[in-house]
């Protein structure tokens, strides 16, 4: 095997048959070999070879010179030569006296080209060959076509035969299915006999029977539709493997032909479809003439065929909607090449037939016009460089197949296509397609619903909440159509994307149509794939590639190492995660793998990290040896900062490395363009030295594709001298809470509640915080509520001195921070982690606008001993619109004029990207790190079965709750930690959690009620949070807090509170109410002491103990009695939970005077023994 | 030591001006049928290549330009494994044409 062409040919290569001797390569070769040796080889003198002046080997005269030219090729001159310069090849013919031929052949054979086995065919023999094997494809050509013509003749023998017995009727294949047709149906047993070869090489002679009762369906030539060449039948009874009857083609015929349903002349069009009962089912609903064509082959060219024999009719293509998208993508190529329409039916896998079978005759008729009416509309221009077109519409892509526009936006994001308005070059973008001609961006409408007024209108309104309340008054599907458009980007980010019609009729409730379901997932689903280009390393891509694998639980790199130190490779980009030894492993012996070969050079975007690298290299520190290097020059290891280089020196230093290490690649190169410490162009510097590096290491737990092509380019390296080592990923079990929030409220957001009841209970945490400006009115936030908490804010605003000395002691200065607040100042490098694993819970909030998905996972993984997050990402609404491509695709336009920096312009172009993909582009870089995700969204855990609304959910869930079945506590625990699969296993896992949680063996209505109602389950945790205050759970000091405020156990008991009590009461909570507030056991408003009410506290009393899980009455002594009192229970399922004492005082009693009665005393003496009044008392204590 | 050799035939030696025809591709798949002149089915070469295109890729053109070299590229049904085979062979050693 020879190498690719366009290496260049060495001396020592393997040759081929076939390489003729060519001047210029033999020439090539010996300029490369050194004409000296050859010509000393050929019985030259080595002496006159000097270059100097020196006697002639052939006239013996002292004015011979041999001259070596730089390119390696050789001259001499005497004047023996007439003064003239000569090549080498003369020299050698003049000394051996041959002529040049023989000198050149015997050169090339001294160089091992000249291959005596096989003779070199000259040019002219190799073009015979080529004429030769076109006249053999003719005649093979003309074979073939003589079969068919044949089989044609056969086909239409057999087919006139057959139906000569034939007779008009229905069939049972087509009455089973609520047909009314008449087809030609056999009267008389048909054999025809033909040959097949077995697996031995036999042949054998078989027959095929039409039986009695068999349809026959004729096929009819393409090319001369009066004749019948083929026929396909209809077997009478049903096999009994497969239920349905066997249709087959007449053996051996030529089946790519037609057949014609025929219908209502005068309708405007003809419908072509695949398969005779799916046309039947067209024809029937639409009356139309169909013609039915029986395999998708070929549809393309049968269905121009057919649009020539009905030349005034337009065409519909009927096709099926395939799972594999087969029959779809021939339907829309053929449909985009004749101009006509392609209908498809919606659900995937079925075909028209299938379709009416499931809705009748009006619903396929409804959909089949809904799909006509929707591809006879226009383009829609939506404003002048936006036009707006059918979801439906067929688009042909530059490979050549067609799609309907929805397919290709989801599948085929990034890829030129055909502009269906201009016809001219264009690419597909996630949820658009953009034309470089005209400069116009194609969106897809939904052309039947789309109305601009309704649409101006809902995206003039300012929030949702209006949008809802618009919605709700007026609820068809025109404006539902319009709210979506107006909320479209941010589906799949806050509003949930899978779910949206659940999520709509919560909201509104109206029901959207399913084609507008249909057009959000498409859209969504378009983002989620083009998103994924921001993340991903698809490592087949690349030539060269390693994927390592994980050995007892850690990685193998010998096969990585091996293969870099073999050597060839101009880039070897590495990506593994954090913590699999990237640096400990690999690095340090490829470092020191380079050291041997010439030195080398690691380089980091951040101080810390050059630190970090310089310790596990044990290489020397740009800073600590700072004086060294200046005065050696040529250090040999180096480990530094990309902002050195702006020192010639370092410049320098690159130049004469051997190997160059970038850890954190992809960040390095971000840097680059987007750090404005950094100055401009010195990244074309850097490159300018590194190219002449050997080898140059990428190492990144977060390489893309484009990051490395991006570095490829940069360092103007050829894809083939990339190596790509990949690492399977270590199994870590990290959860992920996510809510997203299109507020900018960042006190609204979840997360903040819960970082307050962490403070609240003493849990440490961290919170990363993307921008600066939240972290500090975040952190102020904190401050003013928890002053005796250490909070610590560590952002890049804060003076340099008080940054660095942090950062550096951060495992101390740690140990005794309670909330710790940063900003991207923390981010690769540095990790926080303590021997106790202090940090349990981390947090963070970020809206994309700054850093990327991989980023943003980066500063979240900072605290090692972290292992579960909640996380909240705010979505700018403004942001989530796709502008930002258009404006880059102009870049790409504007380069053609201007010459743009390509890496720089794409790195921007990423960042805003960026910002419009974010979240979906985290979620997957979540699942690409396989950490589990738990979302959270208003939605109710199940799909909503019948959608009914919301007010009546909770009496139909407390049902279901209390019919349910409980399974056992582990399948329980199981089925929640992974997820519900159907309502039904929610209830019974939820109903056995509820059960164990309440401490018996099946839960009643009251457990039911508290599960389902959210006030109550929100109280019955708040509940749960007091009692445990009281009883001291978190310190004596808080306790006694509640005690002086007078809450204590008792007031969880069955009682009835006095006028007094409750004054006490209130008394005692506004003494203390910012504690109280503090520990969230009373709302906002009431924090200070005069917003407490004092006149009438029982109202405020109430709401209080209501919010704590009490239930609670007002009660009146007597009727008409001024004095109102609050009668306190606690729920049963609460108190058995919390082991709670409810008993009264009287029920204390009671018990006592029963076991005093049980031994036999009387009532006074019960009464005595008690402290009662009378015994009258105690009578009726016993009584009741 | 007898290393397991399935090979029965040398490889093919392909000529340079031939390869320097062909796109990226089409290179591919010819430079790995002639590593295994007894021939490859069809999923192989596509696993081997990452082509699924393959008939796709080997145009009429790059037919001629092989037959140029008394080359040809030979596409077998086998039933029994529901597969192509593909292989490369000299038109001169005189096998039934597909």
């Amino acid at each position: 095997m020879t190498g690719t062409a366009d290496t260049a040919p060495k001396v020592n290569k393997i040759q081929t048959n076939y390489t003729t001797l060519d001047y210029q390569e033999v020439v090539f070769r010996a300029n490369q070999y050194g004409w000296p040796s050859i010509v000393t080889n050929f019985n030259t003198p080595h002496d006159c070879l000097t270059g100097k002046k020196t006697v002639c080997p052939l006239c013996g005269e002292k004015k011979f010179r041999f001259k070596l030219n730089s390119d390696g090729n050789c001259r001499y001159i005497c004047i023996c030569t007439g003064s003239k310069y000569r090549d080498g090849f003369s020299l050698i013919a003049e000394i051996n006296s041959i002529d040049n031929k023989s000198a050149f052949k015997a050169v090339a054979e001294f160089l091992g080209l000249n291959n005596s086995t096989k003779k070199p065919i000259n040019e002219l023999g190799l073009n015979n060959n080529i004429e030769e094997y076109r006249r053999k494809q003719k005649a093979l050509e003309q074979e073939r076509q003589a079969k068919i013509v044949s089989d044609k003749d056969a086909g239409e023998a057999h087919a006139k035969a057959v139906m000569t017995n034939c007779e008009m009727g229905e069939h049972q294949d087509f009455i089973r299915k609520g047909y009314k047709h008449e087809v030609l149906i056999n009267k008389k047993p048909y054999q025809i006999p033909y040959q097949r070869t077995n697996e031995k090489g036999t042949v054998e002679n078989k027959t095929q029977i039409v039986p009695v009762g068999a349809a026959v369906l004729p096929i009819r030539d393409i090319d001369n539709p009066s004749r019948i060449i083929s026929f396909q039948f209809i077997s009478p009874h049903i096999d009994t493997r497969t239920g349905k009857h066997t249709k087959l083609m007449l053996v051996d015929s030529i089946t790519a032909g037609f057949c014609v349903i025929h219908g209502d002349d005068a309708l405007p069009y003809i419908a072509v479809a695949e398969g005779y009962r799916t046309s039947l089912s067209i024809n029937v609903s639409l009356g139309c003439t169909v013609a039915v064509l029986f395999d998708a082959n070929g549809i393309k060219s049968r269905t121009k065929r057919i649009k020539e024999l009905f030349p005034s009719k337009e065409i519909l293509v009927c096709g099926d909607n395939d799972k594999g998208q087969n029959d779809q993508k021939a339907a829309h190529t053929a449909a985009f090449h004749t101009k006509s329409k392609a209908i498809i039916p919606l659900n995937s896998g079925t075909d028209w037939d299938d379709y009416r079978c499931d809705y009748g005759e009006d619903y396929l008729r409804a959909e089949i016009n809904r799909q006509i009416t929707e591809l006879s509309f226009k383009p829609v221009e939506i404003k002048s460089s936006i036009t707006g077109i059918s979801a439906n519409s067929s688009i042909l892509l530059a490979s050549g197949d067609g799609f309907s526009f929805a397919d290709a936006l989801i599948n085929h994001t990034g890829k030129h296509c055909i502009c269906p308005i201009s016809g001219e070059k264009a690419i597909i973008n996630a949820g658009s397609i953009y034309c470089y001609e005209t400069r116009q961006v194609i969106t897809p409408i939904i052309a039947s619903l789309y109305d601009a007024e309704l649409v101006a209108k809902y995206k003039k309104l300012t929030s949702t909440k209006k949008r809802l309340k618009e919605l709700s008054d007026n609820s068809d599907p025109k404006n539902v159509y319009a709210f979506t458009t107006a909320l479209s980007h941010r589906v799949g980010a806050d509003i949930p994307s899978s779910r949206f019609k659940d999520w709509l009729y919560l909201k509104s409730q109206v029901v959207a149509p399913d084609e507008i379901i249909n057009f959000i997932q498409c859209l969504s689903r378009a983002r989620i794939n083009q998103s994924k280009n921001l993340i991903a390393l698809d490592p087949k891509r690349f030539k060269n590639r390693i994927h390592l694998k994980q050995k007892n639980g850690l990685l193998d790199w010998l096969n990585g190492v091996e293969k870099a130190k073999s050597g060839g490779f101009k880039v070897v980009a590495v990506k593994a995660q954090h913590g699999q030894g990237k640096s400990q492993d690999f690095m340090k012996q490829m470092f020191n793998h380079a050291l041997g070969l010439g030195g080398a050079v690691a380089i980091a975007h951040r101080r810390k990290l050059v630190t970090q690298l310089a310790d596990v290299l044990e290489c020397i520190h740009y800073q600590d040896d700072s004086d060294y290097i200046s005065y050696a020059g040529g250090v040999k290891n180096l480990a530094c900062c990309l902002h050195s280089f702006k020192h010639e020196k370092f410049l320098n230093h690159l130049v004469n490395s051997h190997s160059i290490f970038i850890d954190e690649a992809s960040q390095a190169l971000k840097a680059f363009y987007t750090d404005s410490n950094i100055e401009k162009g010195l990244a074309k510097k850097f490159s300018e030295s590194a190219k002449h590096a050997q080898c140059v290491y990428l190492l990144d737990a977060d390489l893309t594709e484009n990051d490395i092509k991006r570095w490829a380019s940069l360092l103007g390296v050829n894809e083939d001298e990339i190596l790509v080592i990949t690492a399977e990923p270590p199994v870590r079990d990290f959860t992920v809470n996510l809510t997203c929030t299109a507020s900018l409220k960042y006190f609204k957001t979840s997360i903040v509640e819960s970082i307050k009841q962490d403070l609240i209970l003493g849990v440490p945490c961290v919170l990363a915080v993307e921008s600066e400006a939240a972290a500090r009115s975040i952190h102020k936030y904190f401050k003013e509520r928890f002053p005796d908490k250490k909070i610590v804010l560590l952002s890049g605003k804060l003076p340099a001195g008080e940054i660095d000395p942090f950062i550096e002691n951060i495992q101390v200065k740690m140990a005794s921070t309670d909330l710790l607040i940063h900003t991207s100042v923390i981010g690769t490098g540095v990790s926080i982690q303590h021997a106790n694993k202090r940090f349990k819970k981390g947090y963070g909030l970020f809206t994309g606008s700054i850093l990327s998905a991989t980023e943003s996972l980066q500063m979240l993984r900072r605290c090692r001993d972290v292992n579960s997050w909640e996380v909240t990402l705010l979505c700018r609404p403004a942001e989530m619109f796709m502008t930002s491509f258009y404006k880059d695709i102009g870049s790409i336009e504007l380069s053609k004029v201007l010459i743009l920096d390509e890496v720089k312009s794409s790195v921007l172009m990423e960042r805003e990207q960026n910002k419009s993909l974010f979240i979906h582009a985290f979620r997957n870089l979540l699942e690409e790190y396989s950490i589990k995700l738990i979302e959270h969204c208003d939605l109710p855990e199940y799909g909503i079965d019948g959608l009914v609304p919301s007010s009546e959910l909770n009496e139909e869930d407390i049902k279901d709750l209390l019919k349910a079945k409980p399974c056992s506590l582990d399948k329980a625990e199981q089925a929640r930690q992974r997820g519900y699969k159907d309502r039904e296993e929610m209830l019974n896992s939820k109903s056995a959690i509820l059960a164990n949680h309440y401490k018996i063996s099946r839960i009643g209505v009251e457990e039911a009620e508290l599960e389902c109602i959210p006030v109550l389950r929100h109280s019955a945790i708040k509940m749960e949070i007091v009692v445990s205050l009281l009883r001291g759970d978190k310190g004596a000091t808080v306790k006694e807090l509640l005690i002086s405020a007078g809450i204590s156990l008792n007031l969880f008991k069955k009682q009835r509170l006095t006028q007094e009590q409750i004054k006490a009461l209130r008394d005692g909570i506004a003494s203390k109410c910012a504690e109280l507030f503090r520990l969230g056991l009373i709302k906002e408003r009431y924090v200070k002491q005069e917003k407490i009410p004092e006149e009438t506290p029982i109202k405020f009393i109430k709401e209080v103990l209501v919010s704590w899980g009490l239930m609670v009455e007002t009660w009146r002594g007597r009727a008409n009695d001024r004095e109102r009192q609050l009668e306190i229970s606690v729920p049963t399922p609460l108190a058995r939970r919390l082991n709670l004492d409810t008993k009264t005082e009287k029920e204390v009693l009671q018990e006592k005077a029963l076991k005093l009665r049980s031994e036999g005393l009387g009532y006074g003496l019960i009464a005595k023994e008690l402290g009662l009044k009378d015994k009258h008392q105690a009578r009726r204590l016993l009584e009741t | 030591m007898e290393v397991n050799n399935k090979k029965s035939q040398e490889e093919i030696q392909l000529p340079e001006k031939l390869l320097k025809n062909l796109s990226f591709n089409q290179k591919r798949i010819i430079e790995e049928l002639a590593k295994h002149p007894e021939g490859m089915f069809s999923r192989h070469l596509s696993h081997r290549t990452g082509i699924s295109n393959k008939s796709d890729t080997i145009k009429h053109h790059v037919r001629e330009l092989l037959a140029k070299y008394d080359l040809e590229v030979r596409t077998k049904r086998i039933p029994e494994k529901a597969q192509w085979l593909w292989s490369l062979n000299y038109i001169s050693s005189g096998e039934q044409q597909c």
